[in-house]
């Protein structure tokens, strides 16, 4: 992925894909804690899950930017 | 003395008054203490959106601090909910006005035509849904409205404008969402619970009143407008929750089949209640008294100790206590069938059926409700096996007339209003246009359009003599973004504080999004008196000719609007003489628990109301066992003729409810009686006598009732 392509004319970051890629896998990872109970064993549910989602989004990155 | 106070009277004096201090703190911290959390959290929010907005740079920083002050709210989920929607309905909103402007590129006329009715449909879509969703419809209309008006004589612009709408608003979502959820969490998942425990506890003590003939009268419609209040918080707390980390979103299911337990054991409970009490009303009948002691083994059943379950744990021990009764009931009614049937004649033993039949409903429908209480709590591999019976969900309609009402204001008042503007040449008229937008289409999911408007009127006037102040007197002489901080957090504190006062929610909201509009915090700061002015006074003549377009055009169609509701209670009894669903039951339920849900929002609880009300309970009983009768017609195929014209007779009276159709209707119901009693054909027999009953009973007439005032409403 490179840094900033041409999308319909428009110039578009390419963090913005990734982003959106991340918070995909994201919100599945949340359902699978949620459901498999992951959530009883956390102590700030919230701050678990935005970690989760930087980890997330900090792993993609490191894998998809060039 | 005693030693203990001679032991008090020794302590020094700072300790007793460490002591004092300690225990006024604590009483400061649990009445003023979540307020103030709010107002600490809201700012946070806003000035980190505010912060981080300079830092990139953006056009109109405000935007994002403004979405902080929208979508902030007390709990965790209802701010991620609303920011969720907020977000989707910028987004489409933003889209729809690229293709508006790309369509009509200065051509006012019919930019202006194409954007009221899309703002017509997206505000009737939010009067349809209530709930948080509709949020993001009305966001989605005036969005659209908001970049396309500005692009109209510089059509170049308007990607640019719509991507920095779009950019402002994700950020004060994202920094609300993490000051929210991160820093302050305050679990919606908790509130929840505490509402379903009260959901259960006030249907138990329905209940548990009743049968002890505790209940007082022309209570039970105020219990069942509470109810259907209860039941459609329960859901919208649901709904929030399910924005939160947690397992509340796997347990919806669980949550939807409880309020749908507890709906259909109320009206079951209803029906017999209302056969007991119109026996009693008609005197001479023993029946009450033969019943009341299966009522008092269900009473003993539904109690723990002298209460009734207040927790998960205690349901289960109702649970047990259920099964019991359940197996001993068949024992029970067939002894006291035995007894008292040779004493009793034909018409005395029909009642009698029919009130056992409600008994043993009502007995199946409280063990699956209390069931379904008591495992709420389990692990969720044990849900998984019963996830076979998916339940309908429960979902808001509003009648249809309100919301094509809601609509054609919206898109009238967008229409009048830019044409105006079009021809007033009055540059800051565009202010107007979107602020009257904006309110037509908030306003139109709430049954007090008026108080709205009336209290964010308040708030933007009181706003505006403290924006002058802080811009031109204050902002004009500091430097650096901490000194831009500590001049607007004192209004900003003092208007987050009065938004945390129910009666002054509206007030506080607009008073921050006046100031922080007319204030108007940006890198490059511009200082120009007369635009401030003419802005302002924009603003408020908007809200002025919000409220305006809800007093002429079409004022009687609004939420809540007792002849719509009544309307909509008869067309869905029709509906359930003849919709084909699996579900119907539940859907029946479900509506007629929604309109009763509209007809609480008005809060006003006079004789008209009570009226409504009751039809609604007998319209209730009537489709209830009309959709009985229909299961048990489809599963035989040889149930005779005249229990098919019955259905069809009730059908009719409920498309005319007129004096003639319903004595034919009655008639009906007899012929099909008579018939079933020749082939007897039994169990139809318990439902065609409640829809005679209810039919015969003259308190239910809705000739005579005298027509409702609904400029009461």
């Amino acid at each position: 992925m490179p840094r900033e392509f041409d999308f319909l004319g428009a110039l578009v970051p390419g963090l913005l894909p990734v982003f959106l890629l991340s918070a995909v896998v994201h919100i599945g990872l949340d359902w699978a804690c949620g459901h498999y109970g992951v959530y009883r064993y956390v102590w700030h549910r919230s701050l678990f899950r935005i970690c989760m989602l930087i980890c997330v989004f900090g792993l993609l990155n490191a894998l998809l930017i060039k | 003395m005693s030693a203990l106070t001679d032991r008090l009277m020794s302590r020094p004096v700072w300790l007793r008054l460490a002591g004092r201090a300690r225990r006024t703190g604590r009483d400061w911290l649990d009445s003023e203490g979540p307020r103030w959390t709010f107002v600490v959290k809201t700012l946070i929010a806003a000035f980190l959106a505010l912060w981080i907005a300079f830092c990139l740079g953006f056009d109109s920083p405000r935007s994002a601090m403004m979405t902080v002050f929208i979508v902030a709210l007390p709990s965790s989920g209802m701010a991620l909910e609303k920011g969720v929607y907020r977000l989707l309905g910028t987004l489409v909103g933003c889209v729809a006005a690229l293709g508006f402007v790309g369509m009509f590129p200065q051509q006012a006329m019919l930019l202006f035509i194409s954007l009221a009715i899309w703002a017509g449909l997206c505000t009737a879509g939010s009067a349809l849904m209530r709930n948080a969703r509709s949020y993001g419809f009305v966001l989605a209309g005036y969005t659209a409205c908001m970049i396309a008006l500005p692009a109209l004589s510089r059509p170049l612009d308007v990607f640019d404008l719509a991507v920095s709408r779009a950019t402002e608003i994700s950020l004060g979502i994202l920094c609300s969402a993490f000051v929210n959820d991160v820093l302050f969490p305050r679990h919606q998942s908790e509130e929840l619970v505490q509402k379903l425990r009260g959901l259960y506890l006030s249907f138990a003590t329905l209940c548990s009143e009743s049968m002890q003939h505790l209940l007082p009268e022309a209570e039970l419609e105020r219990r069942h407008l509470d109810f259907a209040t209860d039941v459609a918080a329960l859901e919208s707390q649901r709904a929030a929750s399910v924005f939160e980390a947690g397992d509340i979103r796997i347990r919806s299911r669980q949550l939807h089949a409880f309020s749908l337990a507890a709906m259909a054991a109320l009206t079951t409970f209803h029906t017999l209640h209302q056969l007991m009490e119109r026996l009693r009303r008609a005197g001479g009948s023993t029946i009450p008294q033969l019943m009341q002691p299966l009522f008092n083994e269900f009473n003993t059943a539904m109690l723990i100790g002298d209460g009734l379950a207040r927790t998960a744990a205690e349901a289960e021990h109702t649970r047990l206590r259920f099964n019991a009764l359940f197996r001993s009931m068949p024992g029970l009614i067939e002894a006291t069938r035995r007894r008292h049937a040779p004493a009793l004649d034909e018409a005395q033993m029909l009642d009698l059926e029919t009130a056992l039949e409600l008994l043993q409903r009502l007995g199946a429908e409280f063990r699956s409700l209390v069931s379904i209480y008591a495992s709420l709590p389990a692990n969720l591999a044990r849900i998984e096996a019963d996830a076979a019976a998916l339940p309908p969900a429960y979902s808001q309609t509003t009648p249809p007339g309100i919301v094509l009402a809601a609509g054609l204001r919206n898109g009238l008042a967008l229409l009048i209003l830019a044409s105006a503007w079009y021809a007033l040449n009055w540059p800051s008229a565009a202010g107007a246009v979107m602020i009257a937008t904006i309110f037509c289409g908030l306003a139109s999911s709430s049954p007090e359009p008026h108080r709205i408007i009336h209290s964010t009127t308040l708030g933007f006037t009181l706003a505006t003599p403290f924006a002058f102040f802080c811009a031109f007197f204050m902002l004009n002489r500091v430097e650096g973004f901490d000194m831009l901080v500590l001049s607007m957090l004192p209004f900003l504190a003092a208007g987050a504080y009065l938004s945390t006062w129910p009666l002054y929610a509206g007030v506080g909201v607009g008073f921050n999004l006046m100031f922080a509009q007319m204030v108007a915090p940006e890198n490059l700061m511009r200082f120009n008196a007369i635009s401030f002015i003419n802005d302002s006074m924009a603003q408020i003549i908007g809200l002025l000719i919000a409220g305006l377009m809800f007093a002429l055009i079409l004022p009687e169609h609004r939420q809540g609007s007792r002849r719509h509701i009544r309307e909509a209670l008869w067309h869905e009894a029709s509906l359930a003489c003849i919709t084909v669903s699996p579900h119907l039951r539940h859907l029946f339920e479900n509506r007629i628990r929604d309109l009763l849900n509209q007809l609480g929002m008005i809060r006003i609880f006079d004789e008209a109301t009570r009226a409504i009300v009751n039809e609604a309970m007998v319209l209730l009983e009537l489709g209830h066992a009309v959709i009985s009768l229909r299961r048990a017609t489809a599963a035989h195929a040889d149930t005779p003729p005249e229990v098919r014209q019955g259905i069809e007779a009730l059908a009719r009276y409920f498309r005319q409810p007129q004096a003639r159709t319903r004595q034919a209707a009655i008639a009906a119901a007899g012929a099909a009686m008579d018939r079933c009693q020749v082939v007897a054909a039994t169990n139809l027999l318990a439902d065609l006598h409640l829809i005679r009953t209810c039919l015969l009973d003259t308190t239910f007439d809705p000739d005579t009732r005298p027509k409702e005032n609904d400029n009461a409403a």
